[in-house]
């Protein structure tokens, strides 16, 4: 098979495979305890008119497959509808929150796969070393650690006691008006959130890394190598390196999810303005609309993820067949 | 000339569990040109003593004492990195066992080539791969063939590519660690015959590994034979396969059919009882429990030394085969 028709399966796959995350998006919602209406007039006391009014806005009286139509076709064009809390249509208030979610998201992985995989490899050059040990230890606690814990010590020693740091939020306000002073705002904003998640994904990394690569080092060619003449630096990142990056890249695919989870609490912790405080406060709220919207947007997240690690893998592992 | 001299070498493996002795004081000759077979049950300490004569050793193994001279030079007191550039693959290159995992997957084969010609000399990347395509021409693979990666050879001709890298420096002393195992009779001939071919062609002096004795009876020139990391018995292969007087010996070359001798062709002899554990191997000679010649002066210290028994023949044996006492 060639690459082209390959991808093109894997692709055609990913799509029938929204559409059944999609469709269980919708079930879950409709099988869920509670009615909205009640929670929405629990606060104020509505008139019978006014619910009835409300049922009909958000189409609640219809049948269900109309309902689920309604739905397939507000998500796949990215409408989502108007949320119950705050009668804001989703879809807005989503594209203003993603962009935080993915610099907070992205800058710690980032950091997280750099440092990782540096320290990763260092440890495995200097198996059993003071370095290795260390790094393995420290890695091993910070893995261990709770997000959100780690999040509130980041609060109560940067933000409390030194003061270096704000307590909450993504930035200032008023924010600042130069545009590089905004920069400077939002950098200080996410330093502490940042940190948090960082320290929350890099001793996996470290630790995956240096597992595959000790495991790489124990392989018949690493032997080859070394009778080749290479010296042991080129041992280590030419031949154990390529082939020690293999499981390195199928498990970002694998750490998306997971992040997605460690950003929820993250940003609640931190109050930073992103799609995991969107998605609790819309959990307190039994926000149909917007969670349905969180929801497919984390399940396309993974999806997609898994679709380019597919496709990257096939580049990177010759062994890979189309 | 001796090409190779290993004289009472000893390696040794530091575990959890205590010092193995993988190979205890073995002597080692290979002259120029010829080629010399090392055979032995798994486990004996015949991988080790190939490798340790590349300083190749595991993390937890090393070579403990002895000597070892390659063309009249010392190069066991060569430090680490004179060694790596002066000696390995350039004088003294390695064929591994089976080739299935000795070459990197992630790499094309003709860059694997290349690469042990660009850490040995200062050619162009163009010559290199050049080089690398008459290498795999030389071992009967179709040049073009350079581009794709290991998993697409087979078997046999992953073998022969190990081969072409091992001919890559142009080297004096190949060691061909089961060179065969693992492949079907045919291609096992053919390679014998590609082996044989180069050796010959490029004047090379071979040391071949193998617990298949009958692979070595095509191959060499002289046998050493290993037990429990000591060299048992050595001499020319004729020699040792007509009049093979260590009773361990004895029972290796049994165990293998013959074609002609219709009466050995139903019975099949063995040896008796399994190689000893090299934590603690036994005490004198340390066949003594297998062997049928045992006596009390075989479970006492000290080992038995290497006798001479003609020129080219040395036996290891209190009692060895044919001795009428």
């Amino acid at each position: 098979m060639s690459l082209k028709r390959y991808i093109l399966k894997r692709t055609l796959y990913s799509i029938v495979l929204l559409f059944f995350a999609l469709t269980l998006n919708f079930i879950i919602f409709r099988m869920a305890p509670g009615n909205p209406i009640q929670i929405v007039a629990s606060g104020v006391r509505l008139k019978p008119e006014m619910v009835e009014r409300l049922i009909e806005l958000w189409g609640l009286n219809e049948p269900l497959h109309v309902q689920y139509i309604r739905y397939l076709k507000s998500t796949l064009t990215w409408d989502f509808g108007y949320s119950y809390n705050s009668l804001e249509p989703v879809g807005r208030e989503i594209m203003e929150r993603l962009p935080n979610t993915l610099l907070l998201m992205g800058v710690s992985l980032f950091f997280a796969i750099v440092f990782g995989t540096v320290f990763g490899v260092y440890a495995a050059y200097k198996r059993g070393s003071l370095f290795d040990l260390t790094t393995v230890t420290v890695s091993l606690f910070s893995y261990a650690l709770p997000t959100f814990w780690m999040g509130l010590l980041m609060i109560y020693v940067g933000g409390y006691l030194f003061g270096m740091f704000p307590l909450a939020g993504t930035m200032s306000r008023p924010p600042p008006l130069d545009p590089i002073m905004r920069i400077f705002d939002l950098a200080w904003h996410l330093f502490l959130p940042g940190l948090t998640l960082f320290l929350f994904q890099y001793g996996g990394w470290l630790l995956m890394m240096r597992s595959t690569l000790l495991e790489a080092l124990h392989e018949d060619y690493i032997t080859t190598a070394r009778a080749k003449g290479v010296a042991e630096r080129g041992v280590l990142f030419k031949h154990a390196f390529r082939n020690a990056m293999l499981p390195l890249v199928t498990n970002i695919a694998l750490q998306i999810p997971g992040l997605l989870n460690g950003a929820i609490l993250t940003e609640t912790v931190f109050s930073w303005r992103g799609l995991g405080l969107y998605t609790w406060s819309a959990i307190q709220f039994t926000d149909y609309p917007v969670l349905q919207a969180v929801f497919y947007i984390f399940a396309l997240v993974t999806i997609v993820c898994n679709l380019i690690v597919d496709i990257v893998y096939g580049y990177i592992d010759p062994r890979i067949q189309y | 000339m001796n090409v190779l001299e290993a004289s009472d070498l000893k390696v040794y493996y530091h575990t959890a569990k205590g010092v193995v002795r993988a190979v205890d004081g073995v002597d080692f000759i290979v002259e120029e040109g010829t080629s010399v077979g090392l055979a032995g049950e798994s486990g004996c300490g015949k991988t080790t003593l190939g490798l340790s004569f590349l300083k190749l050793l595991p993390e937890n193994g090393a070579i403990e004492s002895g000597s070892l001279v390659f063309e009249g030079d010392d190069i066991y007191s060569l430090d680490e990195k004179t060694f790596r550039e002066n000696i390995r693959w350039s004088q003294i290159a390695m064929i591994f066992q089976g080739a299935m995992n000795a070459l990197n997957p992630v790499f094309k084969v003709e860059d694997q080539i290349s690469e042990a010609i660009k850490l040995h000399s200062n050619k162009k990347k163009k010559e290199r791969l050049q080089m690398a395509r008459d290498l795999l021409k030389k071992v009967d693979i179709d040049p073009t063939m350079g581009r794709h990666y290991p998993h697409e050879f087979s078997g046999g001709m992953r073998q022969r590519a190990m081969i072409a890298m091992a001919l890559a420096c142009d080297p004096k002393l190949i060691i061909a660690d089961e060179p065969t195992t693992a492949l079907d009779v045919i291609v096992q001939k053919q390679l014998m015959d590609l082996l044989r071919r180069l050796k010959a062609e490029m004047n090379l002096s071979l040391i071949v590994i193998s617990h298949d004795i009958s692979v070595l009876a095509e191959l060499c020139d002289y046998l050493n034979i290993m037990y429990a990391g000591r060299i048992v018995e050595w001499g020319e292969i004729e020699e040792i396969f007509e009049n093979p007087r260590h009773h361990y010996t004895h029972g290796l070359i049994s165990t293998f059919p013959t074609v002609e001798d219709e009466e050995k062709k139903s019975r099949f002899e063995f040896i008796p009882g399994a190689p000893p554990n090299l934590l603690d191997p036994p005490l004198g000679c340390r066949f003594h429990p297998r062997c049928p010649a045992a006596t009390e002066i075989c479970m006492q210290e000290p080992t038995p030394e290497m006798r001479r028994i003609s020129e080219k023949h040395y036996v290891a044996c209190h009692h060895p085969r044919g001795d009428l006492d």
